[in-house]
């Protein structure tokens, strides 16, 4: 039970009025306390699976536990999962609700019952943590597509959530505020949060994620480490999905030098192998 | 629509407190229910003055404002202006009526009272209108919002509107921005364009709606939108000197009007 954090269990669901299941019969396991990253081309079902998560949409087949419990539908037990599980939108624009930034931030403060002064904390403290203190009173619709996506980010990481759902966070991020994403997601790690994530930028996940899961057609095909993942190029490039820049530099190299390796997840990690690799070069012939 | 959003934060009178704002415009607004005429026309020039001179509002865009809004009261004139009586009534009306046209079996004229009256009515209108425009120009939205809830507005009321309020500019927007997309692809005829936008623009919608009630309950919507308020500005005593004195003057001066 202490294992998974969310599991889905055999989940299929069709958008009503469409003829083409949106999931089928699929079945994702969370692991408490990981970084984990799902993949897989757009119009594979990433978005419909999150929004099972945390009840938004209910399956027509299959289950969805919460830390081991079978999610109900009613409206207690929804409002209780959803204070735990922070989900952020594809689209900004979905989940913004107030008028100006910081009141946006305050607004899912407020439902998880804070009292004023906390929240008043909270939500300056998110200002500076997102660097948008100038930004703070400004309404939501003066802001540009990636700041908006970028108070959504805020507003929700500053709930501290158990588990995060992030459905392409940096999507319309730039550079830097990718950057400070990923320094705010180190933090976040820090406290123990369990994140789930949909990405396309498949050198970050090579050197950031615990797990990967690989999405096709509505199902989970593929599930690992990542170096294990990005293992599989031709199974990768077979479902639309690419592999990262050092996998495809790793499989330059003669077969009998990897044999046995892991993938260098990281620009250092390739480095040190080949520094080693050379003297074993040098020594074996 | 958005460039009446933008003057809000950007006119001179932001930086006073909504309260301040607010509670004058409201005091105007009560005055205009009881003073007279001549009174009236005093507020709504006063008012003019507030938004143009001391708000900084660009007079075009104040004089098209009140423009429009003095057509759609004009329009409802003849309803007062015009009055209908049986034929056989002609000569009751005598007195009343300044020319008028039989018409089968009724009598259409224009009626001395029904102008006076309608004349009454519409700078009665027109001076309540730009006490609230005053508001509605010099105060963003979301303060107008933290007013109401701070005097106990029912929060259905402001969520109702707050909701609406985000709608209407995301609607605004995807409405400016699929113009741009049919111009921009060379939207062919206007006319045709302009049929295709509206209903796309109403798929969009009901999506839209769709998307907001989700990220509202996915972020843990408990029955109310509570959201966080601002600590209020200090009064401007300047503004409030002024705003008192001229009540006063106007009050002094319908009072005098009543006794002649
Ligand atoms: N609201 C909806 N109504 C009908 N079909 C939908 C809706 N949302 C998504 N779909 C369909 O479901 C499939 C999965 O979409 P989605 O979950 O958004 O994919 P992803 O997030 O992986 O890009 C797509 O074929 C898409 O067309
Ligand atoms: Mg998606």
């Amino acid at each position: 039970m202490d294992k998974w954090i969310l599991e889905f269990i055999d989940l299929t669901f069709t958008y009503p009025g469409e003829k083409q299941p949106a999931l089928r019969d699929l079945s994702l396991k969370v692991p408490k306390g990981k970084k984990c990253v799902l993949m897989g081309h757009n119009g594979c079902g990433k978005s419909t699976l999150f929004l099972h998560a945390n009840g938004l949409l209910r399956p027509n087949h299959g289950r969805v536990l919460w830390k081991g419990k079978t999610l109900k539908y009613n409206r207690r037990c929804l409002s209780e999962i959803r204070q735990q599980i922070g989900l952020v939108f594809q689209d900004p624009e979905q989940q913004l609700v107030a008028a100006t930034v910081e009141e946006d931030l305050s607004y899912g403060l407020y439902n998880q019952g804070l009292c004023d002064e906390e929240v008043k904390r909270r939500v300056e403290q998110a200002l500076i943590d997102f660097g948008l203190e100038e930004l703070a009173a400004k309404p939501l619709h003066h802001l540009s597509l990636g700041q908006k996506k970028w108070v959504s980010l805020a507003g929700v990481m500053a709930l501290k959530p158990s588990l995060l759902i992030l459905d392409e966070p940096t999507a319309y991020l730039d550079p830097f505020q990718t950057n400070q994403f990923r320094e705010e997601m180190e933090r976040i790690e820090q406290a123990g949060t369990t994140i789930l994530m949909a990405t396309h930028d498949i050198d970050w996940v090579l050197s950031w994620a615990d797990w990967v899961f690989v999405m096709h057609r509505g199902q989970i095909v593929l599930e690992g480490e990542p170096a294990e993942v990005f293992g599989e190029k031709e199974l990768l490039v077979q479902l639309k999905l690419g592999v990262p820049l050092l996998v495809e530099l790793w499989d330059l190299f003669p077969q009998a030098l990897r044999q046995g390796k892991k993938i260098p997840r990281n620009v250092q990690e390739f480095y040190e192998w080949l520094v080693k690799n050379k003297i074993e070069q040098k020594q074996g012939f | 629509m958005t460039s009446l959003e933008r003057l809000t934060y950007t006119n001179r009178l932001r930086g006073l407190p909504a309260k301040q704002k607010g509670l004058f415009a409201l005091g105007m607004l009560g005055l205009t229910f009881f003073t007279h005429v001549p009174v009236q026309m005093m507020i709504f020039i006063w008012m003019g003055i507030w938004i143009v001179v001391y708000a900084r509002i660009p007079i075009p865009f104040y004089l098209k404002m009140t423009g429009m809004i003095s057509l759609f009261l004009l329009m409802s004139l003849p309803m007062l202006v015009v009055h209908v009586v049986p034929l056989d009534e002609q000569s009751l009306v005598q007195d009343d009526s300044m020319g008028g046209w039989a018409i089968g079996d009724w009598f259409l004229y224009l009626s001395e009272q029904g102008l006076e009256q309608g004349g009454t009515v519409f700078v009665r209108s027109l001076a309540a209108v730009s006490c609230l425009l005053f508001l509605v120009l010099t105060t963003p939205f979301a303060e107008i919002m933290q007013l109401l809830r701070k005097i106990g507005c029912p929060t259905m009321i402001t969520e109702i509107l707050l909701v609406m309020y985000r709608f209407i500019f995301s609607f605004w927007m995807s409405a400016e921005q699929q113009w741009i997309a049919i111009q921009a692809r060379g939207g062919e005829r206007r006319f045709r364009s302009m049929g295709f936008l509206i209903a796309n623009l109403f798929q969009k919608t009901l999506i839209r709606y769709r998307q907001l009630s989700l990220g509202l309950a996915a972020r843990g919507f408990t029955g109310e939108i509570r959201v966080y308020q601002r600590p209020s500005k200090p009064v401007s005593k300047r503004y409030l000197l002024e705003s008192m004195m001229g009540v006063l003057v106007l009050l002094v001066l319908d009072w005098y009007l009543r006794g002649s």
